[in-house]
């Protein structure tokens, strides 16, 4: 009797032991290459992003004081374009606020929105007196603020106010220094990210798959879909849409949109499949893309302007909001279990 | 003749109450209205005009700690209202008689025998509005750093703090909930020195209304409590509807501890009680409501022992990220402050013994000072894990299940 149940301990504990020698709260131990895929990250996409967003934010300095200097038609068309050119490159980035960037608040700095119409007219009166650094002056700048001043003034007040065109310059310029500190910094940490390649909540794959959900939820699901069609709200609002004074919400959101599957195709894609993830009989990874489909599709016959749109027709804009929603389950719930990540962000409830 | 038509449904009552369980509250046998309707003689019995009032008067208090516009007499105006000043922008609240600062540390139950203890509190709510106007507004547009008072950023937000880190609005704020709302709630109006003050139970059993009113005295006291809690609701029959939006106090936080899965049903349960404790009262059983003004309290005591809890771990969450970015901590930890200031308020007897609070709130708060090292900007996630076990096991409330 006794030997039999010894055998029997010591056969459980034998089995006990070939449980996954890998780090305790990790996926399973598979063929994965952690590194290159942060590697890929690093270099192929988060680089590339900083490098284009301080390309086109210095454009956008210059030709905000060729604007200044000769204010007329031609250097507007041209100022606007830029304008426009580096804010695509924003959404591009946004889903990559890591380290220097988070620290100084680079999305609530640049990308702001709706912006103080008030407190930019109140700027403009006191040009000497602002400081941009403050918290309170965050509503007051970055591009939401230069969209403002840009399509939303009246163009004859712009040309005939150089206080305007001096705000205008201190906008494109604060946001160029701070791009350029950004990148910097991530060009001097790129090793240390790339290393990093543990399971800890501190290291790199879990904070930039944490990222890079909470940006899809927080900023692409709700900030441009679901806040202007009132989906938090009673009504829509729609003066909190992005891009209205441009009327250019959608083409802000696909930017957005193409960065975020971008990035799920640029080593997430590969981690799942060779994990092996499935749902219902079907590969994880799949799913996800077939969803970011369904998003575009739904999203296609959509006006311009979002503040438009959820005015005459809300319907079409709950509609891309659910297909992200749908996303957003696939990414934060599926996707995050299978990676062994916990989310490290609690949904805000206010005070 | 009123006492014998209420003498059937007592009888009920002495037989259901025979083998109940102390934990479960029965189903009374007494008449209980659905929603919180009681009325006599056609006219509604309920009342709490008062706690509707001050509860408006903090909404708009509260505010005005940020209104940087502001003067120090006119944020006193508000507290005080004294006669002659009509402090508000709600002509109602300027036509009011009451004021917050008349019931702040004024409960029966913990300050009827301690002035000493009172006069200490509110002195520490006159000094929270004082300092926001001569420390905080100042530096409305200064960046906020360790030893200088400013902004910091929190998100898009933008909170304003003193040169440790507090946002005293917060302080004041959330301290309120505990030395008013929580105070008068749990220790004035639904405890027993002033249900069966005087002669209130007889008044009571013969169903003598106070003059002018149609209400009981010991009625219009538990109505009281009820206005504490639910005084702005927009529709008070039925106040589970708005649960959370009332106001920014008791309901508000009610409100999120309900929505936390863990808590779930506390709402519903705190609604029944107050209205079969209502009901009680109607049909003279005093048993009924005491047991139901204690669940009342224990409801509303976990809501504050909860809150503070909750709001430390999302701090310390805070100050465990990369990068460390210890301003983006201040708002939890200064609503935080508030709620652990609140505890002070909070009387728990145990092997038949009450225990008072106070310097494990005051202990707390020092933790959270952080005197040696330059307030909240120097505190560390350890210091703050340790400050909400502490808080969790003190209260017997479980850690995990109030941190998210």
């Amino acid at each position: 009797m006794r030997i039999t149940s010894l055998a029997f301990l010591l056969l459980l504990s034998i089995s006990s032991c070939k449980t996954n020698n890998g780090d305790d709260d990790g996926p399973e131990p598979v063929a994965f290459d952690r590194q290159a895929m942060l590697a890929n990250w690093a270099d192929n996409l988060i680089a590339p992003a900083y490098d284009d967003l301080e390309a086109d934010l210095q454009s956008l300095h210059l030709s905000a004081e060729a604007y200044a200097a000769t204010p007329d038609a031609g250097t507007l068309a041209v100022l606007r374009n830029d304008f426009s050119k580096a804010y695509r490159s924003w959404q591009a980035s946004s889903p990559f606020v890591l380290g220097k960037a988070e620290e100084l608040r680079l999305r609530e700095q640049l990308n702001t929105y709706p912006t103080n119409i008030d407190l930019i007219e109140e700027n403009v009166s006191q040009l000497n007196t602002i400081n941009l650094e403050l918290p309170s002056q965050t509503v007051a700048q970055g591009l939401p603020a230069l969209e403002y001043l840009l399509f939303g003034l009246a163009e004859e007040a712009l040309q005939s106010d150089d206080d305007y065109r001096s705000y205008i310059l201190q906008l494109t310029g604060r946001m160029l220094t701070l791009s350029e500190a950004v990148k910097a910094d991530w060009l001097a940490t790129r090793d240390a990210y790339v290393q990093n390649d543990g399971n800890s909540a501190t290291a790199s794959i879990d904070r930039t798959v944490n990222d890079y959900i909470f940006h899809f939820e927080k900023f692409l699901r709700a900030g441009k879909v679901g806040i202007p069609a009132g989906v938090f709200s009673d009504d829509p609002l729609a003066d909190r849409a992005e891009g209205l004074f441009a009327g250019y919400s959608k083409a802000l959101f696909s930017a957005s949109l193409n960065s975020s599957e971008q990035f799920f195709n640029g080593g997430l894609n590969d981690y799942l499949d060779a994990l092996g993830v499935e749902r219902s009989g079907e590969l994880l990874s799949q799913q996800i893309n077939d969803q970011f489909a369904d998003i575009k599709a739904a999203a296609n016959s959509l006006n311009d302007n979002f503040s438009t749109q959820v005015v005459t027709d809300n319907t079409a804009m709950l509609q891309l909001y659910d297909e992200l929603q749908k996303q957003v389950v696939f990414l934060k719930v599926d996707m995050l279990q299978a990676l062994s990540i916990n989310v490290d962000y609690v949904d805000a409830d206010g005070d | 003749m009123k006492l014998f038509i209420y003498a059937f449904p007592a009888m009920f009552l002495m037989i259901a109450a025979t083998g109940c369980d102390d934990d479960d509250a029965p189903t009374p046998s007494f008449v209980v209205p659905d929603t919180y309707v009681f009325e006599r003689d056609g006219a509604s019995t309920v009342s709490f005009s008062g706690q509707s009032e001050r509860l408006g008067m903090a909404q708009e208090l509260s505010a005005a700690l940020l209104d940087f516009s502001k003067r120090e007499d006119e944020l006193f105006n508000m507290y005080r209202n004294p006669e002659g000043v009509d402090p508000f922008s709600d002509a109602s609240l300027n036509e009011s008689t009451k004021s917050i600062s008349s019931k702040v540390a004024a409960s029966r139950d913990l300050f009827f025998t301690n002035a000493t203890a009172a006069a200490a509190i509110k002195a520490d709510f006159d000094g929270w509005i004082s300092a926001q106007v001569s420390e905080v507004f100042p530096n409305e547009n200064e960046l906020a750093a360790r030893g200088q008072a400013g902004q910091v950023a929190d998100g898009s937000d933008v909170r304003y703090v003193n040169e440790w880190g507090l946002e005293l609005n917060q302080a004041f704020s959330k301290a309120l909930i505990g030395g008013l709302m929580y105070d008068q709630a749990v220790n004035n109006y639904l405890g027993t020195a002033i249900l069966d003050e005087g002669t209130n139970r007889t008044e009571n059993d013969m169903a003598n209304t106070v003059n002018g009113e149609s209400y009981t005295n010991m009625e219009h006291k538990w109505d009281e409590a009820f206005g504490y809690v639910f005084g702005l609701s927009a529709n008070p029959a039925q106040p589970l509807d708005d649960l959370g939006e009332a106001d920014n106090f008791l309901n508000k936080y009610l409100g999120r501890v309900e929505n936390d899965p863990d808590f779930t049903g506390i709402a519903a349960n705190i609604e029944s009680d107050f209205r079969l404790g209502r009901a009680a009262i109607v049909v003279g059983e005093y048993g009924e409501r005491d047991a139901r003004a204690n669940r009342i309290k224990e409801i509303l005591t976990d809501v504050l022992v909860i809150r503070s809890i909750y709001y430390l771990k999302q701090a310390e969450a805070q100050l465990r990220a990369t990068p460390l970015m210890p301003q983006a901590a201040f708002h939890d930890l200064s609503e935080g402050y508030g709620f652990v200031y609140s505890l002070r308020f909070i009387r728990l007897t145990i092997d038949g013994q009450e225990i008072d609070y106070t310097t494990f709130s005051d202990n707390s708060l020092a933790t959270l000072r952080n005197a040696d090292d330059n307030g909240f900007w120097g505190l560390e996630a350890d210091e703050l894990a340790t400050l909400a076990e502490d808080i969790a096991s003190v209260f017997f409330i479980n850690l995990e299940a109030a941190a998210n």
